[in-house]
């Protein structure tokens, strides 16, 4: 090995990249910068257009420089610019649809501030004159309250400049294990660091790395695990898509540290935006010579792959994904054998989650305990919990593991709104609901297991008193239902009996008799019964966590059960289907109040007459009901 | 498409399978049989055994795609902020179910998982153009402007 | 290694490679499973062989999971029955509840097994399935409402042939077990071996019935029927019934298909004899040079088996079709009849007699073909008892026929005939009865012998997966020729004769036909007076 002990890094490079070419925002510019913030929430919010409407501004005048940035994680802000004028910091602007380009450029061009309902805040620096009553970027309460290390930087960085990258201290971790460290050392400290595995499984990595590195194979594999298809979570696609090169930091550093000298990165094929960024990323670090062979001389050799997941959730279960990759129907396999054994074309393989290996360069460069300065009990490090549903902001936020739902929420829901929240699905397919009663219990590990929760790969989906606990329920058992992968009979036929027996009773009775009043009041113990059994017999996760919801559900909303079967009533009026409103012909004198108060129009007829109900346009507020004086509505 | 499938190596692996069918369905849209199986001879794999591997996956699909290719989010975001049965309306209204196309060709239906776009669901795609926060209504609106 | 275990807190041995499933069963506890498999490797999929870990108290698949040193398992404890329990339940939530007209009934393992756990009434109300029914094929219907996707067909098709006729489609709730294009059996690969048929636990896939055209055709007095009944069949009449021997079983089976209508009853064993001696032609041209391997076989699924898995060995593979075709080609000559039918104990042969050689302009030479199983059900349906009271003797010609043609449809029936003859055209003063040492459990074996000082040696191949394993020694192995069967102990155990698929009854069924071999002076075809009668006007070797 070459001595490059005393060389710094970045001179690692100097023939590959040009590094002066990633813009500083932190340096005065003396043209007009601007930042597009480019990934796929801001695509669909309209940022090509709004990317279009700017050259269109500029038109000819080429006095000015168009920087393509990741996204901020926020994407509820998008499409968001960023621009730096001369002897002035970058200040942001959200929701820049392309109507208010020519506004905004207008304005801020001549050191004027546009409208405020556009601005999100500025990164002040020396040296520079700050725009004023500007808040600063990092301290409003949304970025201020997380603890962002995986996403630092992100809306600076260009993903597709791995100068970019290296210019915010890309790659150091990366150069300095691979000159300086063992594997084996690596492997300790990140055991040490104990950092938890962010798939939903949370292994110690660290000990996941050694067990695949003192196995005798020499041939041996690293897969990214990117296919991230739950419901709700998109924070690995928010990383490959904004910040590739961090991706591909981490899988070389785990690569090194597992003796792997084949990685892939298995993502989902319809992330097409964030497969584009990885490949141009994994072109560029192969001009810089970060991969391929006697990478900086070491005489490692590390390739990286793309492996594009053709669509199934239960593909991001290890072995499934395995057998994916090896071109079979991903189907789980009962194990042992583990991956880490047995696994990638019979090699030992090592799987870890995308955010995990996020993880891996900050540990490296700032140390095991610095790192475990975030986290609750045996839960280090941060999270990135993805938040959406009925929130003011959606996107990614990371924060400490161990933060209490409270805390979250604080982040993404005004207090005034807070009350109308009536609960939190966390963790997704695998996880659970949550009421405000428990909002209080910390995010870690243990105490989610404890409360009937899994983390999973971090959703936050918050409802309010419009949504029905039994209706979200239903969907992410239908979810597991499509995408259970048929193989083993509990998971299989136990989803299907859930959601047979949750669509029985959440709509009314086909017909009346006794046999199916009976089996709606033994829905809920039919529940819990299949519940259990998936838990305890189901061959892989999937079909393991699947019950969560119900269980959950059934633990902390068992009162919005009980309405539904035996009142059948759905307070957030979703569950339509529940009952049937209409007029009994004998008794109704034809007053037409229920006509005039029905909101949706559905009850006609002339005076004096019988009124009729069209079932079609109903909405079963139950107005009419309440309106009319002769008992002549009734539900069926 | 015959030009493609002759151009295909004589020897395939089984795990470059996928990659072939994916490449395949990005350029025709869907998968042919006679794809399987020339696929089949040349991986000496049995059609039947790769016709269940393909089926597997959300990506394939074995009817060409129509001439408007619909895309809907059913991510949980776009979930709770929709419409109750906003994607029971669309497939009404299209005649065609989940990786499926209408009879008469005009419209082919994929389900989606997640778009990445939760603060602006529920969202649908038509040929790649986006429609955000859809309304039961605006699905109308939509579909009587396209231009069949 | 060996270790220790403790199984319902007595101290057990086990080896450390073992499953514990395979503890279990060497202990003599037994343990409901659908989907495991002997010799292939565990899937884990049913769940149903779970067993408590007495440490953990999770319940761990005994199928997949490998025994640990000082393991603690609890096999029936309360809270497995209630899983083995559930799961059942869940499954029969949404089969068709139509036991009662199902095939299968009685045979049938979802039935016993929801019967030894005891469940009698129905927990779970699901909607019922409603998947296709595939009926392209002439020998096998698979109903697949009554599914329960225990994956077992689709891994005899893939792990042991290698064909993958049908697998696994779709995902989650969707799933089902399909041919390529969902286009049906006729049109797949399928090779009708009836592995799949054989390997269902439900009445998910079965042989194709054709009793209700067969009652109706025997209903017709104006027209002459016949019907040719394999030897292995008449073995399943007497080894069923308890009849001791092949004669008597064989003679009553006559008088009883006389009764029911049948103007002719042909016993293969004359159309066997011709097999054999039409394939000792080709082989005594091979004696001086035998340039190439040659494949002889009977069985139509090995012959399609080859066509599609391993078409190089299509030039080495004999051309004579099977005895049934061969018959109806003999009986043609004879005489004509109205209606020909014959037996078969598997499902092969039903495919075969559509195949386009064996039809004439669409028309097949064989109007049907039933299994062993269905022609018992047959006489049930007719209010014939067996044993039958009388007996007849067989019709002309094939009153006439060798031992060596009876003998000829148990494991390397064909081999023994072959030499038999051989030796008996050589004039040579051997031995005729039993030549080749029957070994049930060898899936290859060799046999030399010498004729005129030289030496030759034959093989013979019994089982389906067995033609790839041992290709090597087909192609190199200097063989006068090698069979091959697709059922491990010739046609006893097809997939037509569930009514003797136990060990012990292919045993008995494999005496009755090698007793009466062994005591029949007629020993081989060419002893056969009708045969010695027909190629003094046909010429050996190029009648078919
Ligand atoms: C049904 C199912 C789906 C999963 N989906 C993912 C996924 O999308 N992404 C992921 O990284 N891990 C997923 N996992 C977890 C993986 O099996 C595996 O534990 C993980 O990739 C290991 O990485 P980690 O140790 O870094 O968490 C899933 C597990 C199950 C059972
Ligand atoms: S639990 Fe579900 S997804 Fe997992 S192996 Fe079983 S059927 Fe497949
Ligand atoms: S057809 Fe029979 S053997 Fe095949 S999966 Fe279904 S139940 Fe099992
Ligand atoms: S026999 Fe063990 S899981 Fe089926």
């Amino acid at each position: 090995m070459k001595n490059l002990k005393d060389k710094t890094y970045k001179t690692l490079f100097i023939d590959a990249v040009e590094l002066e070419k990633a813009p500083q925002y932190s340096k005065p510019v003396e043209m007009p910068h601007i930042y597009v913030e480019r990934n796929t929430g801001s695509i669909v919010s309209g940022i090509d257009a709004t990317i279009q409407y700017i050259k269109k501004y500029f038109d000819k005048d080429e006095n000015y420089k168009l920087i393509e940035t990741g996204s901020l994680g926020i994407s509820s802000f998008d499409p968001v610019i960023g621009i730096q004028i001369h002897g002035r910091p970058l200040i942001f602007f959200k929701n820049v649809t392309f109507s208010y380009v020519s506004t905004i450029l207008d304005s801020i061009l001549n050191h004027i501030l546009p409208e405020s309902d556009f601005i999100l805040g500025q990164i002040s620096h020396t040296g520079l004159s700050s725009w004023a009553d500007v808040p600063e970027l990092y301290q409003l309460d949304i970025f201020a309250k997380q603890n962002r290390r995986i996403l630092k930087n992100f809306g600076l960085i260009q993903p597709d400049f791995i100068e970019s990258y290296i210019d915010y201290d890309g790659y150091k971790a990366f150069a300095e294990t691979i000159t300086r460290k063992t594997a084996a050392e690596v492997c300790n400290i990140i055991e040490k660091s104990g950092l938890r595995g962010r798939g939903g499984g949370a292994f110690n990595t660290g000990k996941k790395w050694q067990k695949a590195l003192n196995t005798g194979k020499s041939q041996k594999y690293f897969i990214c695990n990117a296919d991230e298809s739950d419901p709700g979570s998109f924070s690995g696609r928010l990383l490959a898509e904004n910040n590739p090169h961090l991706v591909i930091e981490g899988i070389l550093i785990g690569a090194y540290a597992v003796n792997a000298r084949k990685a892939f990165i298995y993502i989902r094929n319809t992330y097409t935006l964030a497969i584009e960024r990885l490949e141009n990323a994994l072109f560029q670090a192969q001009k810089a010579g970060l991969t391929g062979e006697d990478i900086f001389g070491s005489g490692i050799n590390i390739e990286i792959e793309i492996f594009k997941g053709p669509g199934a959730y239960v593909c991001g279960e290890e072995t499934a994904l395995i057998a994916s990759m090896e071109g079979e129907r991903g189907t789980p396999k009962p194990k042992p054998p583990y991956p880490s054994e047995d696994g990638l074309f019979g090699q030992p393989t090592v799987v870890n989650n995308i955010e995990t290996v996020c993880n891996v360069p900050y540990i490296l460069n700032y140390g095991g305990d610095e790192f475990q300065k975030a986290g609750l009990n045996n839960s280090f490090g941060t999270k990135l919990f993805s938040i959406s549903g009925k929130t003011d902001i959606t996107g990614v936020i990371e924060i400490d593991l161990g933060t209490s739902v409270a805390e979250i929420m604080d982040i993404c829901i005004t207090k005034q709104r807070q009350p109308e929240i009536k609960a939190v699905h966390i963790g997704g397919p695998s996880g659970g609901f949550i009421d405000p009663d428990k909002f209080s219990i910390n995010l870690d590990y243990e105490t989610a297991i404890d409360n009937k929760l899994g983390l999973g790969s971090g959703s936050f989906l918050v409802l309010d008193k419009t949504n029905c606990i039994i209706d979200i329920t239903k969907y992410f058992i239908k979810f597991i239902n499509n995408e259970s992968c048929g193989k083993c009979i509990p998971c299989r036929e136990g989803s299907q009996r859930l959601l047979e027996i949750l669509n029985r009773i959440s709509e009314k009775p086909s017909e009346y008799n006794k046999h199916e009043s009976l089996l709606r009041f033994k829905g809920v113990t039919q529940l819990e019964q299949i519940s259990s059994l998936m838990q305890k017999t189901s061959l892989c996760g999937l079909g393991q966590n699947a019950p969560n919801t119900i269980l959950s559900g059934l633990l902390r909303f068992r009162q919005e059960y009980e309405e539904h079967i035996y009142e059948r009533q759905c307070e957030a009026n979703v569950c339509r289907n529940l009952k049937e409103y209409y007029v009994v012909v004998d008794n109704c004198v034809g007053c037409g109040i229920c006509a005039k108060k029905c909101p949706a129009d559905a009850i006609i007829g002339t005076e004096h007459q019988a009124h009729f109900i069209i079932q079609d346009r109903c909405i079963k507020c139950g107005v009419c009901e309440a309106s009319c004086k002769f008992n002549a509505i009734m539900i069926k | 498409m015959e030009k493609y499938i002759s151009k295909l190596p004589d020897k395939v692996y089984k795990h470059e399978l996928l990659s072939y069918l994916q490449e395949f369905q990005d350029m025709f849209g869907y998968i042919d049989l006679s794809f399987i199986e020339v696929l089949s001879k040349n991986s000496g794999i049995p059609s039947g055994k790769i016709f269940g591997i393909t089926s597997f996956y959300n990506q394939f699909r074995f009817k060409p795609k129509g001439k408007f290719h619909i895309q809907v989010c059913e991510g949980s975001s776009c979930h709770v902020n929709a419409e109750i049965g906003l994607i029971e309306d669309i497939k009404k209204l299209i005649k065609a179910d989940e990786k499926d196309t209408s009879n008469d060709g005009l419209y082919s239906l994929e389900i989606i998982p997640c778009m990445g776009a939760c603060s602006q669901g529920p969202v649908i795609s038509i040929n790649g153009k986006f429609h955000t926060k859809v309304s039961k209504e605006d699905i109308k609106k939509i579909f009587s402007d396209l231009n069949l | 290694m060996t270790i220790t275990c403790y199984i319902n807190n007595t101290k057990q041995k086990a080896d450390s490679n073992e499953t514990i499933l395979s503890v279990l069963n060497r202990i003599g506890i037994s343990i409901p499973t659908l989907c495991n498999m002997k010799e292939l490797s565990p899937t884990g999929a049913c769940r149903l062989c779970v067993v408590e870990d007495a440490e953990t108290g999770e319940l761990i698949t005994s199928c997949s999971t490998p025994v640990r040193e000082n393991m603690k398992i609890f096999t029936h404890s309360p809270e497995v029955i209630n899983a083995r329990k559930t799961i059942i339940e869940l499954l029969l939530a949404n089969h068709p509840e139509n036991c009662l007209y199902c095939d299968k009934s009685g045979n049938c393992e979802l039935q016993k097994l929801s019967e030894d756990l005891n469940i009698r009434e129905k927990v779970f109300y699901g909607d019922l399935m409603s998947r296709k029914t595939d009926r392209s094929s002439p020998g096998i219907v698979r109903d697949m409402s009554k599914c329960i996707l225990c994956g077992r067909c689709v891994r005899i098709c893939d792990e042991i042939l290698g064909i993958s006729a049908i697998d696994l489609i779709n995902r989650g709730k969707n799933t089902s077990i399909e041919t390529v294009f969902q286009k049906g059996l006729f049109y797949s690969d399928c090779i009708h071996c009836g592995l799949c048929v054989t390997a269902c636990p439900t009445g998910a896939i079965m042989a194709k019935s054709s009793i209700n055209q067969v009652i109706e055709k025997l209903g017709n007095n104006k027209t002459t029927k016949s019907i040719m009944i394999p030897t292995t069949t008449i073995a399943n009449i007497a080894v069923s019934y308890n009849i001791r021997k092949y004669e008597d079983a064989r003679n009553m089976l006559v008088a009883a298909l006389h009764s029911i209508g049948f103007n002719k009853v042909y016993p293969m064993s004359l159309f066997n004899d011709f097999f054999i001696s039409e394939a000792t032609s080709i082989i005594q041209n091979r004696l001086k040079n035998s340039p190439q391997p040659l494949i002889i076989t009977d069985c139509p699924a090995i012959k399609k088996y080859i066509q599609i898995k391993e078409p190089e060995l299509v030039e080495f593979l004999c051309k004579i079709p099977a005895p049934q075709q061969i018959g109806a080609k003999i009986l043609s000559m004879q005489e004509s009849t109205d209606l020909l039918m014959s037996v078969s104990p598997c499902i092969a042969h039903k495919y075969e007699a559509v195949q386009t050689q064996n039809t004439n302009k669409g028309v097949p030479e064989i109007d049907f073909v039933l299994t062993s199983d269905e022609l018992d059900k047959l006489l049930k349906t007719l209010g014939i008892t067996l044993p039958f009271t009388r007996k007849e003797t067989p019709d002309n010609p094939a009153n006439s026929d060798s031992s060596a043609g009876v003998f000829f449809e148990t494991k390397h029936g064909i081999t023994e005939g072959i030499v038999r003859e051989l030796f008996h055209r050589s004039d040579l003063s051997v031995q005729l009865n039993r030549i080749i040492e029957i070994k049930p459990e060898k899936d290859f074996i060799e046999y030399e012998f010498e004729i005129n000082k030289t030496y030759y040696s034959v093989a013979c191949i019994s089982g389906i997966e067995n033609l790839v394993k041992y290709k090597k020694q087909i192609l190199q192995g200097n063989y006068l020729f090698v069979e091959v069967r697709s059922c491990k102990s010739g046609c006893i155990d097809g997939c037509g004769q569930k009514l003797t698929d136990s060990q012990d009854s292919q045993k008995r069924l494999r005496k009755t036909l090698s007793e009466y071999d062994e005591k029949t002076s007629n020993n081989t075809p060419g002893k056969n007076p009708f045969i010695k009668g027909f190629y003094r006007n046909n010429k050996l070797g190029n009648i078919f």
